[in-house]
């Protein structure tokens, strides 16, 4: 088996890796430094409020409900497991049982923890308040 | 047509997944039965978390030594026996803390005990591997267990704790991750034993140092947060103190044990090899870390905070063992956190019994010295306890960790490192001065506030816990010349 | 022709890019995008290397990096949804309680 050759490859890496914990931390304080001078500092009070008529306007709190946020977790944790099925699906034959047994094996586990998310009531959409 | 792989049964070895097995299963059981009925008290979840780290403590050792199994990426070596030993020990001290005569919120939850479950099989895992992908997934599991494991102690100072856990564990995974990427680049494999077979036959090609430099210090810095070494150790102080008193003396071993048993494999490998800097670095790191911690424990006005960087500057003196890579500094190390740990946990107990809602004496800090101040005239018994885990600690001779000091330090000479000797003297001797300023508190102040308060969450499984950790530090001397020698047997066994 | 040294300089560049945004970000969702970037820059390496070597075990190793990525984003947004709730901001130093 031939194996990464070291001589230049790596070595031009770990420059850029020095490189860019140095130079970049410059380049953004410099872009800063020149966008602070630039800029025109007018900044009244009255000319930087959302413009509205009639009633003050308040900042709005965070409204989005947090079943929304939980929602979005339980997706990214079951949609992400099947990257690991992909793979036995494809080799489905040539793993023969021993790889059906183990991704039933899996899945078990996945329908589990499914069950338990369920049976907490964070499906459902008026639980938590 | 390719034909269908055929996988025999005895050729898994399944029996080398077993412990794991049990800590999972059991805590999917934890769960499923909190699904059933909701209606549990916990005494039963605790007892039921007992049970199965019996079994998996009878599970290990079933094992024998030196198998592999599950395709080779399993590896039973006497380093993992001891390692999973003590964590399963650790944890059977820890889970009874949680019956406490007040009520705490984490522990009314049954999610906490199988998530405690969880991380055991995680840090089993770890500590099982020579596979890069199997001590990752490990790490992980463990990590993200351990990180709701403190946020669950619901308060505010936990939650940023858990918050700052979880950046620097984030962080090091990375760090992990590119180190490993790295050293497949550089030898096509992931596991530990042919990446030294390879790295061994190119040692001598031109500038693959600088590859495997780069390797080297991506990996030192993931394991380094891990065991809060010198540069990394910042979070440590914040996360001790905001986690409960038992889950950070608890943190101040297991996680260490099992990050010590990968470093061995990695770092060992390493120096294995020949590449003598990276003992140099280890060394740096260890000196570094033993002496700036101890530093910062003399001002701390906390005692929580003053023991976590104690803590801090004990895996320094370990970290110290790990550069020798003999037989004996291998020995030194678990010998030194077998030891530790009883100590440490029953000092950390001592803590949680006095544990209150409110703080009473400090806005700031939960443990202030001026809490114990004269506590030997409201709890003789908890002070002189208190005292004893303190001179331990400092390292008083006849008591446990005194033993574990000199073995590291007689290693070190042995290998012909005796300035190290005498840096770890100095450092134990700095030491014993904020390990005394607790003592002093303790007898010979007057106390701060009303008396009431110091009993507070004191009950029998406390009481018992804490009685055999003082029997574990009292009675060091007649149990350690056959811990060091089943110690050292397993690791000449395994070959380190 | 654009070989491996190329792919292992952008996953360099990248995992640097992360690296800094962790250094300098002072927002917490933003330095855990960052730790999200700095670990996809590794599988980029993980495939490129596998691919060099005709071996799969880089691209196994990758599959797991996406698996605990993803657990991992879970845990952290848990614990930072109950931060903000608790405190209305997730900027690091107004969330710092603890020193010394």
């Amino acid at each position: 088996m031939t194996h990464v050759i070291t001589e230049h490859p790596y070595f031009g890496v770990f420059v850029l890796f020095a490189l860019t914990a140095v130079a970049f931390p410059a380049t953004l304080a410099a872009a800063r430094f020149i966008s602070r001078k630039l800029a025109k500092l007018d900044t009244e009070k009255l000319k930087l409020t959302i413009y509205e008529c009639g009633p003050e306007v308040t900042k709005q709190p965070n409204t989005i409900s947090a079943q929304f946020y939980l929602i979005a977790l339980l997706f990214i944790l079951f949609d992400v497991e099947i990257i690991f099925m992909f793979p036995w699906a494809i080799d489905f034959k040539l793993l023969g049982w021993f790889g059906f047994t183990e991704m039933i094996l899996f899945i078990l586990l996945l329908a589990i923890g499914f069950v338990y998310a369920w049976k907490k009531g964070a499906l459902e959409w008026h639980s938590i308040k | 047509m390719l034909q269908p792989i055929n996988v025999s049964l005895e050729s898994l070895n399944l029996i080398t997944l077993a412990p794991m097995l049990v800590a999972i299963a059991g805590g999917l059981i934890i769960l499923v039965l909190d699904l059933i009925n909701s209606k549990l008290h916990k005494t039963l979840y605790v007892m039921l978390t007992l049970l199965i780290l019996f079994i998996d403590f009878g599970a290990v050792l079933g094992l024998n030594v030196n198998e592999r199994g599950f395709f080779d990426v399993m590896l039973i070596d006497g380093v993992s026996i001891i390692s999973q030993l003590m964590i399963i020990v650790a944890s059977m001290l820890f889970i009874p803390l949680s019956l406490t005569s007040k009520r705490f919120h984490e522990y009314s939850y049954p999610e906490f005990f199988a998530l405690f479950l969880f991380m055991i099989a995680g840090f089993q895992f770890m500590v099982t591997s020579d596979n890069l992908i199997l001590i990752f997934v490990g790490l992980e599991t463990a990590s993200l267990a351990l990180y709701t494991l403190i946020a669950l102690h619901n308060r505010s100072n936990s939650f940023e704790a858990a918050v700052k856990y979880f950046t620097m564990g984030a962080l090091s995974a990375g760090f992990y991750a590119m180190g490993s990427a790295v050293i497949y680049g550089l030898t096509g494999s992931i596991e530990l034993y042919k990446v030294a077979a390879v790295l061994s036959l190119r040692m001598d090609e031109a500038s693959i140092m600088i590859a495997i430099f780069g390797a080297s210090v991506l990996l030192l810095t993931a394991f380094a947060f891990k065991l809060s070494l010198f540069p990394f150790h910042t979070w440590a102080p914040d996360v001790y103190e905001g986690a409960s008193a038992p889950l950070a003396g608890y943190m101040s071993v297991v996680p260490k044990v099992a990050a010590f048993v990968v470093s061995i494999r990695i770092f060992g490998m390493y120096i294995d090899l020949g590449i003598e800097w990276v003992r140099i670095i280890i060394l740096v790191l260890a000196v570094g870390t033993m002496t700036l911690a101890n530093i910062m424990a003399l001002v701390q006005e906390d005692v929580k905070r003053m023991l976590a960087y104690s803590s801090i500057s004990h895996a320094g003196f370990i970290m110290a063992a790990l550069a020798l890579d003999t037989t004996e500094g291998t020995t030194a190390i678990f010998l030194y956190y077998a030891l530790f740990m009883f100590t440490n946990l029953g000092a950390f107990a001592m803590l949680w019994i006095s544990r209150h809602k409110v703080r009473r004496f400090s806005d700031r800090y939960d443990n202030p010295y001026e809490k114990f101040a004269g506590l030997i005239n409201i709890m003789p018994m908890g002070a002189v306890i208190m005292a004893l885990f303190m001179l331990s600690l400092a390292g008083v001779p006849p008591f446990s960790v005194f033993w574990g000091k000199i073995y590291v330090m007689q290693a070190a000479v042995n290998s012909g490192y005796v300035w190290l000797a005498i840096v770890m003297g100095l450092n134990s001797a700095i030491a014993a001065y904020y390990y005394l300023k607790l003592i002093v508190f303790m007898f010979l102040k007057e106390p701060v506030k009303s008396v009431d308060t110091v009993y507070y969450n004191l009950s029998k499984p406390l009481m018992a816990v804490i009685g055999l950790a003082t029997v574990a530090t009292i009675g060091a001397i007649f149990y350690i010349q056959p811990l060091i020698s089943y110690i050292y047997y397993m690791i000449s066994a395994s070959g380190y | 022709m654009i070989g491996l040294t190329h792919y292992l300089v952008v996953s360099a560049l990248i995992f640097s890019i992360g690296l800094i945004g962790v250094l300098r970000r002072r927002n917490l969702l933003m330095l855990f995008f960052a730790t999200e970037v700095m670990l996809n820059a590794v599988n980029i390496a993980f495939a490129a290397i596998s691919h060099f070597y005709n071996d799969l075990t880089g691209q196994m190793f990758a599959f797991f990096i996406i698996a605990i990525a993803a657990s991992e984003v879970a845990v952290g947004l848990g614990i930072l949804i109950v931060l903000y709730k608790r405190y209305g901001s997730l900027d690091l130093d107004e969330l710092e309680s603890m020193k010394g």
